[in-house]
Parts: C-alpha cells; sequence; structure tokens
C-alpha cells in the first residue's frame, strides 16, 4: 500500500512537472506576444497598420509587399490568416464609388489607405482615390469601404456610410495633392474621432458617420489624445522646464461640442511625451505605458496611479479586452499584457537601455521564452539622465542591468572602482567570449574576468572610394600610409579625378569648416588611441608632429578640393548651394566596423610616423550588471541571449567566424518580380511590329536592367567587400577606452567649449596652438586630478 | 539654570535632530570612506588617501585657489557692507528703501544673475564698450585669471546685502541715548565710534566674517556655470576637485578633501574667534 502510494505521488509530481514546464511562458498568466516583426538587418518585410478588438479575440490588419489580415478567434488562439489578393475586387459595380472594370470585375479604386476605425461592431477603412492629371496629382474622393472577413477571405467592401467631406484634410504641395494619416481613431457615438500630423502640426478631425460632414479642432500643441469620458477626448501636452531631465505632462479633457479645454490632472517626472494613453470608461480609469511598465490611473489621480504588469513596448495603440486583459501594439509588435499586478512576476529584472542598441529591447521575448517566470522592465533613456554614480554610493540595485558607451567616462568610473559584476559564471556569456574578436575580447575583461557584454560597436576614420579611385587610374601602392604622406598625397587628388565626371573629391555638403573640424576631431583621437596602445600617458598634444598636421589641415588648398565657403545661416537665399551630384571620393566618415557603407568605402589606414602599424578605433556599446542587483545570475542569463540579437553589421563587427554576405530579406522576391518583368518585355520584343516599337521595348529593357544592377548593388546588409576590408583592418583596430578630445572639452556642460574649438564660426580663428594647448589643459587637469 | 534648560531643551530637539543626522552622523560617517580604498570591497588603508590627496597638484591648486578667492572675497564683502550699512544707518527712515533693494540680489537664483553677468562681461559687453570709450583696451574677461573679476564682483554683488542687514541691525540695536550722552560728555566722532560702536558692533561683525568666508568657501557654482568641470587653471576650485572626484566614483577623495578642508576652515575659524575675544577684551578696557 505504502509502495502504492509513493508510486501515485510520483505519478502526481511527474504530471505537475510536466504541466508546469508547458506553462506560458510569461510572469503574469495569459501574458502573450502575438505578433513581433523583427530582423536583424533592420529591414522589416511587413508592418502592423491596425489591431481591432473582434468579440474575445482580435483582427490585426498587416502591409507588406502584400497586404495580411489575420483573426484571433481569442487572446490564447492562434491566429486564422485570411487571404487578401482580392483586397478591393468585387464581382458587382459598385454603387457609389468608382471601379474600373476588367474582365467583369470591378476593381475599387479607393486603395490609397488613410486610417482604420471600429465602428457598431465593424472594421472600416478610410480610403482616398487619387489620380493623375495634368502633371498633377490629385485627390479625387474618398470613402469607407467595410473589411469583410468571409470563407478565408478578407476584402474590403462597399458600405453604406456616406462620402467623408475630405476637402480640409487634403494638403498640397505644389502639383502633389495628398491626405495624411489619420492615427489614434476612436468613435464616440456616431462620430470618428482622429489625430492628424499636418504641415500645420498635430490637429484633430471629428467626422460625423451620419453625415460625412467633417469638423477640426483649433487646439493649441498636443502630443497625443484618445477617448475620454461622456464622449469626450483626453489630450496631453508636455511641457520640458529648462535644465530639467524629465517632462511635465498636462491631461486635459476636450469637450467634444464646444471644444473647450479642461485640466484634469498633472503627471510628474515623466520620461517621454508618449506613453499610449488610453481611456477605459467601465472602470474610469486611464492606462498608460511609461518606463517599460503598464500603468493604470483610476479616477485621473495620480497618487493612486499603480504599475501593473511591465511591457516591452510604449505601443501606438490599446485595447481593453475581457477578463481584465490589454492588448498593447505599435507598427512591430502585439502583446497581451495581465492587468493584475498581484500575478505579476516575482523576479523583476529592470534594465536601463540608452536606447541605441535594439539587443537589448529585442532580447525581452526569447527572455520570456527561457525564463517565463522573469518580469523584464526596460526603462530607455536616450542620453543618460539617471544617476548611476549615485547609485553606486547607495549601493542601490534597483536597476539591475545597465547599458553603457564602453568610452563613457560613467563606465570608466566603474570599470576603474571595480564596480562591474564578473559574468564568468554564465556558461552562455563564456561561450560567446570564444567567438568574438580577440580585440573585443580583451577590452571585456578585467582581471581575466568577464565584466560587460558588446551590443553594438562603431568607429570612424578616413574613408576612399576605391572603385572610383581605381577608375581614375590610381593603385593601392599610391595611397598615403601615413597622416604626412595623407596630405601630400591629397594635393594630388584633384587632378587625379579630373576625368572622372562622375567623382569629386569629398562629399558636396563638405564645407571648409566641416572638413578642418572633422579631420582635427579626427587626428587627435587618433593620437590619443595610439598613445593608449603605446601604455603612455604622459604625452602632449601639442606636439610638433600633431601641431603640424592641423596646421596643414588648416592652410590645405580648399578650391582645389571643392571644399566651398561655410554658409551662413542667415544668407536670404536659404544656405543651400546647389551643385551636380557627384560619388565623393573620400570622406571624413569612413567606417571601421561592418556595415552597408563599408561596401563603398575602405578606410584609409593611417599612421602617425613613417614604419608604425597604424591604429583604427572602435566604440562599444555594451550592457554590464550592477553589482548591488539581487538578480544578478538572472541579469548575467538576460545578457547571454543578446548575442544572437545583435543587428547584423554589429555581429559581424563583434564576432569571428562571420564570412557570408548577407543580403536583404527583400531581394529574392523583388529579384524574381524584376525577371518577370523582364521576360515580358523580352516577349514583346519578339513580338514588335516596327523599328521604332522595338527600340522602344529595347531601351526599356535596358533601363530594367540597369535597374536590376543598381538594385544587387545596393542590395548588401553585409557585402563581400565589407567582410573582406574589415578582415585587412583588424591586425589595427583598436576598442576605444577614452572619450576622444572634443568629447572631453564637453565634459561638465562646456559645449560652448567645443563649438568655439571645432564647429563653430569662432573655430575657424583657432590656430593649431590654441586648439591643442586647450585639449592639453584639459586633459593635462583630468590626468593631474588622477582616477 | 538647570531649570532653563530643561524648559528650552523640548523647543531645541527638533534641531539638534537634523542637525545631528543631517550633519553630524554623515560628518563622522564620511571619515570611514576616507579611510578605505573606494573599490567595491572597501577595504581599510589608513591615511593613505589624506597622504595623497594632499599631494595631488590638482588638490593643492583648488585649495590655493579656494583660499586666494576668500581672502579676496571675504575682507571685501566685510568692508563693503559695514560701509554701505554705516551709510543707510544714517540716512534713516529714507533708507528704508535701499535697505530693501540690497538683498534683492541675494534672493535672485545664480543662474538667471549669470545671464546678465555674461552679457555685461561679454568681450562686446557694455563693460569693454565703456573702456573703449575711456580709451583702454578691450580684456577677455571671461577666460583666464580675467574671470575672477567678474567672479568676485558677482560674488559681491550677491551676498552684499545680507552682510549690509546684519551690520544694520547691530547698528540699529545700539540706544540713541548712549550717543547723546557721549555728546554731552563732549565725546569726539572717533572716541564715540571707538568706544561705543566698535565694542557693541564686534559680535555681529565676527559673524559677518564668519559668514563672508563661508559664502566665499563655495564659490562653485558661478564658476562651474561659465568654466565647466575644468575652467582655466586661476578658477579651478576645491569644489571643482570634489565634483570631479565624485564623477570618477571616488567617493574616498571626495571625503578626504572635504575633511582635509574642514580642519583647515576650524583652525582657520579658531584664529578668528580668538582675535575677536583678544578684540573685545582691548575694546572693554581689558589687558
Amino acid at each position: 500500500m505504502k509502495k502504492t502510494n509513493t508510486r501515485i505521488l510520483l505519478w502526481i509530481l511527474t504530471l505537475i512537472l510536466a504541466v508546469a514546464g508547458t506553462a506560458p511562458a510569461f510572469a503574469s498568466a495569459g501574458d502573450r506576444t502575438i505578433i513581433h516583426l523583427s530582423t536583424n538587418d533592420g529591414y522589416m518585410e511587413s508592418s502592423i497598420n491596425a489591431v481591432f478588438r473582434d468579440g474575445d479575440g482580435l483582427v490585426v490588419i498587416q502591409q507588406g509587399f502584400d497586404r495580411e489580415v489575420t483573426r484571433y478567434a481569442d487572446l490564447k488562439a492562434e491566429g486564422e490568416q485570411f487571404d487578401a489578393s482580392e483586397w478591393t475586387m468585387t464581382n458587382e459595380k459598385p454603387e457609389n464609388l468608382d471601379a474600373e472594370e476588367i474582365d467583369g470585375i470591378y476593381y475599387v479604386s479607393y486603395g490609397n489607405e488613410v486610417g482604420w476605425f471600429s465602428y457598431n461592431g465593424g472594421i472600416y477603412m478610410f480610403g482616398a482615390e487619387g489620380t493623375y492629371e495634368n502633371d498633377s496629382s490629385v485627390i479625387k474622393d474618398a470613402a469607407f469601404l467595410r473589411l469583410e472577413m468571409k470563407d478565408g477571405k478578407a476584402k474590403c467592401v462597399t458600405t453604406d456610410l456616406p462620402h467623408p467631406d475630405f476637402s480640409e484634410m487634403v494638403e498640397d504641395s505644389g502639383d502633389y495633392q495628398y491626405m495624411n494619416s489619420l492615427n489614434e481613431t476612436y468613435v464616440s457615438g456616431d462620430t470618428l474621432y482622429a489625430s492628424v500630423y499636418s504641415s500645420n502640426g498635430l490637429g484633430i478631425f471629428a467626422i460625423d458617420l451620419k453625415t460625412g460632414n467633417c469638423r477640426q479642432y483649433e487646439l493649441k500643441e498636443f502630443d497625443e489624445m484618445c477617448g475620454g469620458p461622456e464622449g469626450s477626448l483626453i489630450i496631453s501636452r508636455s511641457e520640458w522646464p529648462d535644465n530639467s531631465d524629465y517632462a511635465i505632462l498636462r491631461l486635459f479633457r476636450l469637450d467634444t461640442e464646444s471644444g473647450d479645454e479642461e485640466l484634469i490632472t498633472e503627471l510628474k517626472e515623466v520620461n517621454d511625451s508618449q506613453l499610449n494613453l488610453s481611456y477605459d470608461p467601465e472602470t474610469d480609469c486611464l492606462y498608460y505605458v511609461m518606463d517599460g511598465e503598464l500603468w493604470r490611473m483610476p479616477g485621473a489621480d495620480p497618487e493612486k496611479a499603480e504599475a501593473l504588469n511591465d511591457c516591452p513596448i510604449t505601443g501606438q495603440g490599446m485595447l481593453f479586452m475581457p477578463d481584465g486583459f490589454v492588448v498593447v501594439w505599435d507598427s512591430e509588435t502585439v502583446v497581451v499584457r495581465n492587468t493584475d499586478p498581484s500575478q505579476r512576476g516575482t523576479t523583476m529584472l529592470r534594465v536601463l537601455d540608452n536606447g541605441y542598441s535594439s539587443a537589448i529591447s529585442e532580447t525581452v521575448y526569447d527572455m520570456n521564452n527561457v525564463r517565463g517566470d522573469i518580469s523584464v522592465i526596460i526603462k530607455r533613456e536616450y542620453t543618460l539622465k539617471s544617476d548611476i554614480l549615485q547609485a553606486m554610493m547607495n549601493r542601490d540595485g534597483t536597476v539591475d542591468i545597465y547599458v553603457l558607451d564602453y568610452d563613457s567616462n560613467e563606465f570608466r568610473a566603474l570599470y576603474n572602482r571595480g564596480y562591474l559584476t564578473d559574468l564568468s559564471g554564465n556558461a552562455q556569456i563564456m561561450a560567446n567570449m570564444e567567438q568574438i574578436q580577440p580585440y573585443i575580447r580583451e577590452a571585456l575583461t578585467q582581471d581575466g574576468k568577464v565584466i560587460a557584454v558588446p551590443l553594438a560597436a562603431d568607429g570612424r576614420t578616413v574613408g576612399i572610394n576605391m572603385e572610383k579611385w581605381k577608375k581614375a587610374g590610381g593603385t593601392e601602392e599610391e595611397l598615403p600610409k601615413t597622416w604626412d604622406q595623407f596630405f601630400d598625397w591629397l594635393e594630388t587628388v584633384p587632378e587625379k579625378i579630373a576625368n572622372l565626371e562622375e567623382a569629386q573629391v569629398f562629399e558636396t555638403w563638405m564645407d571648409r569648416r566641416d572638413f578642418r573640424s572633422n579631420l582635427n576631431d579626427l587626428m587627435t583621437n587618433l593620437y590619443q588611441v595610439r598613445m593608449e596602445l603605446k601604455g603612455d600617458d604622459s604625452y602632449a598634444f601639442n606636439n610638433e608632429l600633431l601641431n603640424r598636421l592641423v596646421t596643414r589641415a588648416a592652410k590645405i588648398d580648399y578650391d582645389a578640393l571643392g571644399l566651398h565657403e561655410p554658409i551662413d545661416d542667415d544668407d536670404e537665399e536659404g544656405g543651400y548651394i546647389s551643385y551636380e551630384y557627384k560619388e565623393p571620393l573620400l570622406t571624413v566618415y569612413g567606417s571601421t566596423t561592418v556595415n552597408q557603407d563599408s561596401t563603398q568605402y575602405e578606410t584609409l589606414n593611417l599612421a602617425f610616423e613613417e614604419g608604425e602599424d597604424p591604429v583604427l578605433p572602435v566604440t562599444l556599446t555594451v550592457a554590464v550588471v550592477n553589482p548591488f542587483s539581487e538578480n544578478a545570475e538572472a541579469a548575467a542569463e538576460y545578457l547571454s541571449l543578446t548575442a544572437k540579437n545583435l543587428r547584423t553589421p554589429n555581429a559581424y563587427t563583434i564576432f569571428t567566424g562571420k564570412t557570408e554576405p548577407v543580403q536583404y530579406a527583400y531581394v529574392d522576391s523583388q529579384l524574381k518580380q524584376m525577371a518577370e518583368t523582364i521576360e515580358m518585355y523580352k516577349g514583346f520584343l519578339e513580338k514588335a511590329e516596327n523599328g521604332e516599337e522595338k527600340s522602344n521595348i529595347e531601351e526599356t529593357l535596358h533601363m530594367f536592367e540597369q535597374d536590376r544592377e543598381e538594385m544587387l548593388k545596393y542590395s548588401w546588409v553585409i557585402s563581400k567587400e565589407a567582410i573582406e576590408n574589415y578582415a585587412k583592418r583588424l591586425p589595427f583596430l583598436m576598442v576605444q577606452r577614452m572619450l576622444s578630445p572634443r568629447m572631453m572639452l564637453s565634459v561638465g556642460d562646456e559645449s560652448d567649449l567645443v563649438y568655439k574649438m571645432f564647429y563653430g564660426e569662432e573655430s575657424d580663428n583657432v590656430t593649431p596652438d590654441e586648439l591643442l594647448n586647450t585639449i592639453d589643459k584639459k586633459i593635462q587637469m583630468m590626468r593631474m586630478e588622477g582616477n | 539654570m538647570y531649570k532653563k534648560l530643561r524648559l528650552a531643551f523640548p523647543f531645541l530637539l527638533p534641531g539638534l535632530a537634523g542637525l545631528l543626522i543631517f550633519y553630524g552622523i554623515p560628518f563622522v560617517g564620511g571619515i570611514w570612506y576616507s579611510v578605505t580604498d573606494g573599490r567595491i570591497e572597501n577595504s581599510f588603508v589608513g591615511i593613505e588617501n589624506y597622504v595623497a590627496v594632499w599631494k595631488n597638484q590638482m588638490f593643492q591648486l583648488g585649495l590655493k585657489n579656494t583660499l586666494e578667492l576668500s581672502l579676496i572675497c571675504a575682507p571685501l564683502l566685510f568692508l563693503l557692507s559695514f560701509v554701505l550699512a554705516a551709510g543707510l544707518h544714517r540716512i534713516r527712515p529714507a533708507g528704508a528703501f535701499f535697505r530693501s533693494s540690497v538683498l534683492m540680489p541675494y534672493l535672485m537664483p545664480s543662474s538667471a544673475i549669470l545671464v546678465i553677468w555674461l552679457l555685461w562681461f561679454d568681450f562686446g559687453g557694455p563693460v569693454n564698450r565703456i573702456m573703449t570709450a575711456l580709451g583702454m583696451d578691450r580684456v577677455d574677461w571671461l577666460t583666464g585669471a580675467e574671470l575672477r573679476i567678474p567672479v568676485v564682483l558677482m560674488f559681491l554683488w550677491k551676498n552684499l546685502g545680507f552682510c549690509v542687514v546684519i551690520f544694520l541691525s547691530a547698528l540699529q540695536s545700539i540706544p540713541e541715548s548712549l550717543y547723546e550722552y557721549a555728546t554731552l560728555e563732549g565725546a569726539s566722532f572717533t572716541k564715540q565710534t571707538v568706544s561705543i560702536t566698535l565694542p557693541l558692533v564686534i559680535p555681529s561683525a565676527f559673524l559677518v566674517v564668519i559668514l563672508a568666508f563661508v559664502s566665499a568657501f563655495r564659490i562653485f557654482k558661478e564658476v562651474y556655470f561659465i568654466g565647466g568641470a575644468y575652467p582655466d587653471e586661476p578658477l579651478y576650485t576645491l569644489q571643482n576637485y570634489m565634483n570631479n572626484m565624485y564623477g570618477k566614483l571616488n567617493y574616498q577623495n571626495v571625503t578626504t578633501a572635504a575633511y582635509i578642508f574642514a580642519l583647515i576652515v576650524f583652525v582657520l575659524f579658531g584664529l578668528l574667534f580668538l582675535s575677536q575675544r583678544q578684540a573685545m577684551r582691548r575694546l572693554n578696557g581689558g589687558d
């Protein structure tokens, strides 16, 4: 008997474990990522146009090369895809809409999608019809179409709704008319409200769905709009006080009858003016997303506001669903969130992201699958506002993961004081480290311990378009090896490319000041990196070598290089210089990492002295774990997952063994389409009846062939050339540990000094001595202070 | 006396508690920071930080500049406020308006004042225009050692009012009858000043000296607004050093520098206190 009991107990335990293993991978019950469109090459094949509640479920409308309509019967269901190939086709002639008839099928011509809304249980599209008349694009008509999902097909069909009065909504830019999108659509009674970005700023339109009449509200500038209580609207306005990193967000109730506004509440210390405000009339609560969390504010009382759940996106729309769930969506993602705060995960991982690296935000979705018990809250600060140093001093573990620039003063302080958590205990991080380029790996370790993971890499120096250089008769041997040789060589370049009609020396926009300031910035930075590599920290910038180079940059023949005088901003001509576009041979923005630009430009690897190796800088964005975090293990696990979410160029820069070129995802389908068109025209060519027709078709065919070549040329996320060029530079690359001298001058709110020394009008009169002495003075002071 | 103290104690308690919590405890607690290595383990290093900070050239520069600025600003503030207070005291009751006016700069935020000050001392600003009108060369007031002049002037302009008010209240508290009696006795203006005014004003004067030095030690905001974290050498103060050390997460050097400076200030104020006692004794006819 005892044995049987034990066996039953074991079975029950096994069953519990099995169920637990398949439980939803989220901290709160019912949380789900319904759609997340993302690619590491930054190109999206489609985007989400609108999401609507449909009973207990949802309808998602996407647009890419093709339209996609998906219905989810409830929030747990899988999506049911509808065929949208007959989107605006109908077998019967529409009564009150323009439709083109081809072989008995009518194509409703309101394909210009202006906006979507939900009304009386149906989903509607506001479509516009545009025509081309007398060399002008004209908006001819607009209509409401209803989305019909039947027999596996999604169509936009005609409705009984009146034609809207759209005259106020048309924008005219000379001979081109267009309509701006309707955003934040909301229907109250029989009126459709929508916010519209126009040339006059953000406005609100109200369209009567019974009569089609349109009204525009005269409003002061605002940020967001959503439905409010008793048929009103809620609008928000943010105010960013001087010298403050946070805004005050004021919410106003807009009386839709009178157009009067009334302040209802204020949110203080808001990090963003867009919070995806949504009002739930059933509970009289305002919902919004702030700093990575979903919030609820009952009765417009900020004191009662509470965070309900984590939310990886701020979103551009929110839907209230049965059983206290909400759906938050934006153009890439649709997520479901439970609004019961008691069901939040026990572990909350807080990440402070600088927003410049998608790897951190993309990893949330992987983490949800691996560690569903952990709630990840990502707060984004594009400029670091949180005082990391203060947090360290207080031994505050509120933020678990910080994203920092490797050369920032904050990172350097944490590094120098040993305030970086050892991540070596995480096997996946260690495995990832094995794959990282040695020069980067070295920078990520301290005393043999891994202290950071890389998220992004960047760096620049002078770049050259080798294709153009070779076309001009140049060879690799002729290229300069040192900075002195560079200035000598630069004097010969204009003559060398004189016969190359399609090329010029530098970019058209670059003026003399841009050239000089960029070059000074580059040279002083590279010099600093070089001295860092040498382990010398007692050097001065105002030395014979740098002084000579800065002087040469100031005294070069600007006219010969095609570098024009700086344009005065107050110029009556509007500061516009019109030049025929030519491809530049040289750029001061040549990338030292792998990216799209490095297909076109190779770097000029310049040393400071003859016989010396050049040094090229790479700046890193890294993630570190707070040494006072109570979730250090979970934080390390999170960071171990970032490696596979790096943007492709970053992955190719940071990891070894990446040798295969990567093409954009759209290329295959576009090439196929182009091949079909070319084949079709080749067929026309065979059937051509006379010489003139034949030559016209040949000309068109030639144009298509050229387009295909051009497309192929720019179709690479990472090209073979970019990979090869990076491999050539690898021996000279080094992770930059300190801010560039230019950036150092701005430490402590001294942006005026940077402007004076580098970019401003005053910089024209700054002598090399003055520039280098200013840098020296500041850097000497920093050095003398010590760490 | 003990009964009086018992009665006063409940009234003093909130203030004393605040003093203890926000000044006393952090002051003592900070000593621990100053004798540790500042790394995450915070190991004890004895007086190493004190030796290192004392030897640091930038600390020395900051200390030197802070003391120099204080020795320029504090005596000037003391003298000017006394002269102004004496003048205002003589023109009462019409001086009420001026008495209120001198306090106005003290109430204005430094950032707002600074903008006006920067405009005045700009290379093409009114000060230089006046100088050129008088046949002098223009001066770049906002860089180098010249920047000390606008900083000192701004300090005086901002702090003068408060010190004037203290002096004025001291002057006004002297009974008029004392002067009348002295006049009847045939005492000259100088005799009246030495025998009546000065002995009765000295406690307030001591307070003004202390306040002037404390304010001068804290000249930083103005310098930081103009020169940032690393201004020209003549303007680099001890607060620049401490602020920059904080930015490097080096709390040890921040606290160490603060204690060294505190020690210097204690000694300085101790000397002032002694000299005040000496002066009082002399004026009261002591030895």
